[in-house]
């Protein structure tokens, strides 16, 4: 029983670390999206 | 760029598919292994692991050689976003190969193994990569010292993927000898878990070569906007 301990760590580890970076990256596309709208209407209030 | 978002999730949802049936097959079709028990169920997911940092670690290398002849950043872009994939697959390889040592050795991690040790100096050597590149001034010297890091830390690969057996020292090797070959079921269960977490690879590096291309939008718009 003590050693599925490790098994249950290793299996939390890798899901936990997987779902994770996929979040970050989700998060952080979607951030740069919303600044490149941002800036690209900055631009075009100069440009008129 | 609505295809190609579209694509990225379609690969997104079948390697979660791929996934899910991979964990099913490492944990309930597979049998337990005769001496090691249950515990031998992490290795699935660790030779994945392990698979998929060789695999990021081979196309840093591979496009930095690119880089270096066409001079071209998309290059550069591919190489740096798969360096991240292949530390994170890297460091999770080696925190399951010490939770598969504890109750296998004794102890979660023996430094006088070869694999384990040249799989460590390919981990900082990525570390080094990101920590140099983070440092450098121009995309030029951030390019090519990254490719010129990326081509050095390759070469420890064909040592950390022989080490075991070349040397035989404590690390199993599974794949190559006759005496320690799998079950059917359990190689199977292996190539499974090997296919879902490259389909996860292909995903997580056209997500991150994303990422970095619109940092480099950005950095024009903000060129635009401060001129």
């Amino acid at each position: 029983m003590s050693d599925l301990i490790y098994l249950y760590a290793a299996y939390t580890i890798i899901w936990a670390g997987v779902f994770l970076y996929i979040l970050k990256l989700h998060l952080a596309q979607n951030k740069l999206k919303n600044e490149i709208k941002m800036l690209r209407e900055i631009l075009d209030g100069k440009k008129t | 760029m609505m295809l190609k978002n579209n694509l990225k999730f379609v690969i997104l949802g079948f390697a979660v598919i791929l996934t899910l049936i991979s964990i099913y097959l490492a944990l309930i079709y597979t049998p337990s292994h005769e001496t090691m028990g249950d515990v031998q169920r992490i290795f699935y997911f660790h030779v994945a692991s392990a698979w998929v940092s060789y695999l990021a670690f081979g196309v840093t290398f591979f496009a930095g050689l690119l880089y270096l002849k066409s001079k071209d950043f998309k290059w550069d872009t591919i190489a740096f976003s798969s360096v991240e994939i292949g530390i994170i697959f890297c460091t999770l390889g080696i925190i399951t190969g010490s939770l598969w040592a504890k109750p296998v050795w004794g102890v979660f991690w023996r430094w006088e193994d070869f694999k384990l040790f040249i799989t460590l100096v390919l981990w900082f050597i990525f570390i080094a990569y990101l920590a140099l590149r983070a440092n450098a001034k121009s995309r030029t010297s951030k390019a090519n010292l990254s490719a010129v890091f990326g081509i050095i830390g390759f070469v420890c690969i064909p040592f950390s993927f022989g080490a075991n057996r070349i040397w035989q020292q404590y690390h199993p090797t599974i794949l190559a000898s006759s005496e320690g070959s799998l079950q059917a079921s359990m190689a199977f269960a292996l190539v499974f878990a090997v296919f879902a977490f490259t389909i996860l690879y292909i995903y997580l590096l056209l997500a991150k070569v994303d990422i970095e291309k619109m940092k480099e939008i950005i950095d024009k718009i903000k060129q635009q906007v401060g001129g």
